[in-house]
């Protein structure tokens, strides 16, 4: 039984599960765990003694977030006991998300189940080789190991040892889910790990920056793969030499979307603008979207709405009442924004991004206009992948519904949503923006 | 061939710094009597003219009406660079296809040049003279330090600041959103000049404003008229000379569509 917290009903939709708005230590609604009991190879709670762990890295990293700057980071590790049920052929899926769409949600939380997090504390300065914060030499050796391998491109056979492991699951709003974790204080790969050339190149440019590496030479140039590019940011393994860092995994991930983004936007301002409206659509895990293209300069808005009685959206006193829709929003106009996109977060970035990748290849610049619905379905948070993906897929798949008119549009935008349309509206800055701002050449 | 000089760098980096938040790219003319831009934002929402005369400059040396086209966020990346004190000298000779920007501190002998790529830039004609015979119902001229704070104040409720001038009570800024509202009041006392004929009330775009009012501290003056549902006009004087004029269209009410014309889709 879930007890949420008693607080304004606004609150989780903001915070989800992140800021812990309602002052709990933990999110009441992230430990739904009974509802995973039936996906996961082990009991929850219970811890495992003297472990040895060995198998292929797909390869995986993880950086936290808790106690910053001295987080707890550390390989995955497939436990071979909980992954051989899985009957993989290719350990590169277990943290490989561009490669999950049309995955059910049991199976990616078998994916992550099996995976064991060696975790060792560190400074995320250490990754500048700062001389301030230069970690005992055995944590150095940890690094190393690490850093080693999350520059693989393929799984790496890696070997490690616990003390204990607690088996455990976290959810997350942006970042994948993760299983279970012990202290390791030792990490060996015990075979060659091989790297693209682009992230080879990278790595060892100490003089480039960050945002050039991954919006040029990985991401443009390189193809590689957004999993790749964010281990590696993560890692601290990208940048200015002295401005190294390790990145916590979920605010890594929500960084590469905006720099890829970005790097997009870039380029897709000196395209010509589309000539119609264009909608796209897809559903994937009980999240629904609609994307409308429409002539203009380039400009972004996301609104979400989380059904009554979905993930965030919960009835707090446990009533059957129905609760009015929450829609969240945020926006950006031509020249971008400052500021981080604190209604919708990190959904905002991975939505963007891979409607600029659209853009870009179509050669064209657009308004855009985001609707997501996410239903009563959604009931543990998988990650912003889901997003991204979802989207990728309604620009990549689908066939848009032309049109040659704003009104007609929306219209058609709020056509299949549970929600209507003038809930929408009156959340919307960018629709009531369209509808009442005038140009100035009407006056000339 | 052209070269200009201000001793103060300050009020040039103030300038594309400001024009740099709404345009990207622009055309610089300089003819043998002043400097001068004529420019929309890319969607058409503000238009915005600069000019400094001859004697705005320390120094203003021109043989020929020229044109450059600039990409602003570059230029301002440079300027950004100058420091207090410094002077700052803009020059062009035709055939390096470049712009020099040199700055120089005082009583000090450190050169520093930077060159700037030309764009070719294809600008559409922009007529304003409709614009400039507007007859407007309020004029006044303000401390701009007020329509900032307003600026701020408002945004915390929505992205519209709506502005009404009365002429037996002053100014009314206010905004209106999902939390609440807010007003923002200034009496007739606290205008420098005025001249209002008739209840005037607009409403603009607090990103935009916010954009327009970037040139504030480089500013002494500042004068606003206002129409019904029509473009604001904000002319700024600029400290040590010249002005910069804005336009930036209305937000009007919503002309709401009809439910049944919707039916035949």
């Amino acid at each position: 039984m879930v007890h949420p917290p008693p607080t304004e009903k606004s609150i989780c939709i903001q915070c989800k599960g992140a800021r812990l708005l309602c002052g709990k230590k933990t999110c009441p609604i992230l430990k739904k765990t009974s509802i995973l009991k039936s996906v996961l190879p082990f009991e929850l709670g219970k811890s495992l003694h003297n472990i040895n762990v060995f198998g292929p890295s797909p390869p995986g990293f993880f950086v936290g977030r808790y106690n910053y700057p001295k987080v707890f980071v550390g390989p995955l590790v497939p436990f071979k006991e909980y992954v051989e049920r899985l009957n993989l052929s290719d350990f590169h899926i277990l943290d490989a998300p561009e490669l999950w769409y049309g995955k059910q949600s049991d199976d990616i939380i078998s994916y992550r189940s099996s995976l064991v997090r060696s975790n060792f504390k560190i400074n995320v300065k250490s990754a500048a080789k700062d001389k301030k914060t230069t970690p005992s030499l055995h944590t150095q050796r940890l690094l190393e190991t690490s850093q080693e391998l999350s520059m693989a491109a393929r799984p790496v056979d890696t070997e490690t040892h616990l003390e204990k492991l607690n088996l455990n699951i976290i959810m997350d709003n942006h970042a994948l889910p993760l299983g279970p974790s012990g202290i390791t204080k030792k990490i060996r790969i015990t075979e060659n790990v091989r790297v693209h050339p682009k992230v080879e190149y990278c790595v060892s440019d100490t003089d480039l920056k960050a945002s050039e590496a991954i919006g040029d030479y990985l991401f443009l140039k390189g193809r590689v793969p957004f999993s790749t590019i964010q281990r590696i940011f993560s890692a601290g393994l990208l940048g200015e030499e002295k401005k190294r860092r390790l990145v916590p995994t979920r605010w890594s991930i929500t960084a590469i979307d905006d720099i890829i983004s970005k790097r997009l936007i870039k380029e897709i301002k000196k395209f010509p603008e589309i000539n119609n409206f264009q909608i796209f659509e897809s559903t994937y895990l009980d999240n629904h979207f609609k994307i409308l293209l429409f002539p203009g300069k380039f400009l972004y808005e996301m609104n979400e709405v989380w059904a009554p009685n979905s993930l965030w959206n919960i009835s707090l006193s446990g009533k059957k009442t129905p609760l009015q829709p929450q829609i969240a929003s945020d926006m950006e106009f031509y020249h971008g924004r400052k500021n981080y996109a604190s209604n919708i977060t990190g959904a905002y970035y991975s939505a963007r991004k891979s409607i600029c990748e659209y853009l870009y290849k179509i050669k064209r610049q657009a308004r855009v206009l985001v609707f997501r619905e996410v239903s009563a379905g959604y009931t543990v948070p998988l990650g912003v992948w889901v997003i991204r993906e979802t989207v990728k897929n309604a620009m990549d798949l689908e066939k848009p519904l032309i049109i040659d008119n704003f009104d007609t549009a929306l219209k058609k935008m709020s056509e299949g949503l549970m929600v209507d349309l003038k809930y929408w509206k009156k959340y919307s800055k960018l629709i009531d923006f369209i509808k009442t701002q005038k140009t100035i050449d009407t006056f000339f | 061939m052209f070269k200009i000089k201000l001793e103060n760098s300050r009020i040039l980096r103030g300038i594309i710094e400001a024009l740099a938040s709404i345009i990207d790219e622009t055309e610089f003319i300089i003819t043998t009597t002043e400097l001068s831009i004529r420019a929309m934002d890319p969607s058409r929402i503000c238009l915005l003219q600069l000019s400094m005369a001859k004697q705005d400059f320390d120094e203003y040396e021109c043989d020929k009406d020229t044109k450059i086209g600039l990409n602003l966020e570059d230029l301002d990346k440079i300027l950004k660079r100058s420091s207090a004190g410094d002077s700052v000298e803009l020059i062009f000779e035709p055939d390096t296809q470049k712009l020099k920007i040199k700055m120089k501190q005082h009583k000090s002998t450190k050169v520093r040049t930077f060159s700037l790529a030309l764009l070719d830039i294809e600008m559409e004609d922009i007529p304003m003279e409709n614009l400039l015979k507007l007859e407007y119902n309020a004029d006044w001229s303000m401390d701009p330090v007020f329509f900032v704070e307003a600026i701020k104040d408002a945004e915390i409720y929505s992205e519209i600041l709506t502005i009404k001038a009365e002429e037996d009570k002053g100014l009314l800024f206010s905004s209106v959103g999902q939390i609440g509202e807010m007003e923002y009041e200034l009496a007739l006392d606290d205008l420098l000049e005025k001249n209002i004929k008739a209840i005037s009330k607009g409403s603009y775009s607090l990103q935009f404003l916010k954009s327009i009012l970037k040139i504030e501290n480089i500013t002494e003056k500042l004068t606003i008229s206002l129409k019904d549902d029509h473009p604001l006009k904000l002319i700024f004087n600029i400290l040590e000379g010249g002005t910069i004029s804005y336009f930036l269209a209305p937000r009007v009410e919503e002309i709401e569509f009809e439910e049944e014309d919707l039916e035949e889709y």
